[in-house]
């Protein structure tokens, strides 16, 4: 079965161009292009933590959308990434400070919590409901954020990331630990991504002709959600919380590919790297010398197109039974 | 041919399904199934009846394994369906449920093609594109293979699942009031697949509300009322006005003629 056809190959190159003219951008944009150091130890790993992110958001977007059965899925809005925000500092209260691979790892543990108690709280019969998910999502995003806001407030925690960091993300502070840092859970995520990839095609027959059909259904919802965690939390420790990336990027992304899962995560992994690789290079330089949150820029363009796609999901369901 | 763990189910030429005291409480200890024993006949197509709410479909569930019984177990050719996995049971037999919806655009021609999920890694898996073909072909709906199937209508969709679960390739084929909403020429297309899956050898069990249609066919007919089997055996010992007018609680005259019911009727 090939993986990619036609459109998606098409899709697939021009994507590729546009992140490798967006890279060169990024990395020759802005004062003192021409020294070295600069370019190599702030620009190059701030670039690939921003690739590295947005491919692991949007394949998150894509496993949160294939394994809820709804195109409204996105790690930020479920709590995954502000679990994710509060386990990163907490493990920076516990521990003496600030460190790359702590703070990857305690911001696994609390967004595997955040997607544990989301996933709970909207089981009915054996079923997930999305606006269960969402709603759940609001309230750890406030729960995650206040906590994070009294351990910051109460001293200088998390290597002087302020609250705002955390709150709508900024690659200012990557460095080549932080992409070292995230990357093994990133690769690992999309490795599960693309092998869960079939089975999410199944499920889109609902759970129980998934299942009569052969599939795993709570072993491949399992697989997916978890790697949506992996996938998103190291990311956060990096980055904090960057909204709307893992919702537009496979949405606009189907529109062209199709809904097959395989050709989509591709696909919709090369559109995030070059969203945010995009988005950062805006932040930075658009009010240059200033630099702007780069959640900041993308929720100022995700959030009316979120509204835009709940109206159209609330209006081909026609309601939310 | 197959590889599974359990190759008594497969490599036999029917399914039989067996239901041994089974009895399925809702969470809340509503009971939805009364203790019920009872085989499906393999190779043979059996009808299950009854009223609206009489529990059809959660036996219909229990059957298919897709519902797990509170007590008792469901056998598949003599094993424990509790000791297979979904694959070997996608083996074994396919289920049309009643919720045909699909989320995202996907096309005929996926959906069809999760047919072959099962088979995947198997020796099988090289007739994947033929069989696919075929059942496409022999539900009429080859010329659709690019449309998104939330496109089509209610009946276009539902040949479309049903070539899906051709395509599966299993010895037994479950249905869940599969002439539902069906008009007359789709309700006709329906009832030669059944009669060609069953020629095939395949264990059919569907339930229905169109009790004359399916007398027509019908080989066993199962009657539920009331959250337990009120009567089962072949249908022209088992449709009949006393039993009918019991399941219904109103008085039903019926009378049969060569091939089917002709007359079938609630009484004043």
């Amino acid at each position: 079965m090939p993986t990619l056809r036609g459109r998606s190959v098409w899709l697939f190159v021009l994507l590729l161009i546009a992140l490798v003219v967006s890279v060169l951008v990024a990395l020759f944009s802005g004062a003192a292009t021409t020294d070295s150091v600069i370019i190599w130890n702030i620009r190059a790993p701030r670039v690939v933590a921003a690739m590295l992110v947005g491919a692991g958001l949007a394949l998150a977007g894509v496993l949160l959308q294939g394994s809820l059965r709804n195109p409204l899925a996105d790690p930020a809005l479920v709590g995954v990434s502000a679990g994710a925000a509060l386990g990163a500092v907490v493990g920076a209260a516990l521990g003496m400070g600030y460190n790359s691979y702590a703070a990857a790892i305690f911001a696994l543990i609390g967004g595997l919590l955040a997607m544990f108690i989301v996933v709970w709280v909207a089981r009915t019969h054996g079923r997930i409901e999305v606006v269960t998910v969402l709603l759940g999502g609001v309230a750890i995003t406030a729960f995650a954020s206040a906590v994070v806001a009294i351990l910051i407030s109460l001293s200088d925690l998390a290597g002087s990331r302020p609250v705002s960091f955390w709150a709508t993300g900024s690659f200012a502070l990557s460095n080549w630990d932080g992409v070292l840092s995230m990357a093994p859970a990133i690769a690992i995520g999309s490795v599960i991504a693309l092998l869960v990839a079939p089975a999410l095609n199944v499920l889109s027959l609902g759970d129980d002709a998934a299942f009569a059909s052969g599939v795993e259904v709570r072993m491949t919802r399992v697989w997916a959600l978890g790697a949506a965690v992996l996938l998103t939390g190291a990311g956060v420790a990096v980055v904090g919380v960057i909204a709307f990336i893992g919702l537009l990027v496979p949405h606009a992304v189907r529109l062209l590919t199709g809904p097959s899962h395989r050709a989509l995560m591709i696909v919709s992994a090369v559109a995030g790297a070059f969203t945010l690789v995009a988005a950062d290079t805006v932040a930075r330089l658009v009010v240059s010398p200033v630099e702007l949150p780069v959640g900041a820029i993308t929720a100022i363009v995700g959030a009316p197109l979120f509204l835009v796609i709940v109206a159209r999901t609330r209006s081909r369901q026609g309601g939310w039974a | 041919m197959s590889r599974t763990n359990s190759p008594d189910v497969n490599s036999s030429s029917a399914l039989t399904i067996e239901l041994e005291s089974c009895v399925l409480r809702s969470t809340s200890g509503r009971v939805r199934l009364e203790q019920t024993s009872l085989t499906f006949a393999p190779g043979l197509v059996t009808a299950v009846i009854g009223p609206n709410g009489a529990g059809k479909s959660t036996l219909m569930g229990i059957a298919a394994a897709t519902l797990s019984p509170t007590e008792g177990h469901v056998l598949f050719n003599g094993n424990r369906v509790s000791n297979m996995n979904a694959r070997q049971m996608a083996q074994s037999r396919a289920v049309l449920a009643q919720d045909l919806s699909v989320s995202f655009g996907f096309s005929v021609t996926d959906v069809v093609g999760w047919g072959r999920t099962p088979w995947r890694g198997t020796e099988r898996q090289k007739q994947d594109s033929t069989v696919v073909d075929t059942a496409m072909h022999s539900l009429g709906v080859a010329e659709l293979a690019d449309r998104p199937i939330n496109e089509l209508s209610g009946g276009e969709r539902k040949r479309v699942h049903l070539a899906r679960i051709l395509a599966q390739e299993t010895l037994c084929v479950l249905m869940d009031e599969p002439d539902s909403d069906l008009d007359l020429v789709g309700l006709a297309a329906l009832d030669s697949t059944i009669t060609s899956m069953n020629a095939d050898g395949k264990t059919m069990v569907l339930s229905s509300h169109d009790i004359q249609r399916v007398s027509y066919f019908a080989d066993h007919v199962v009657v539920v009322a009331e959250q337990k089997i009120l009567a089962h055996g072949s249908a022209r010992t088992v449709i009949t006005g006393e039993v009918l007018s019991r399941a219904y609680g109103a008085p039903v005259d019926v009378h049969w003629g060569d091939k089917g019911i002709t007359h079938l009727s609630v009484l004043k």
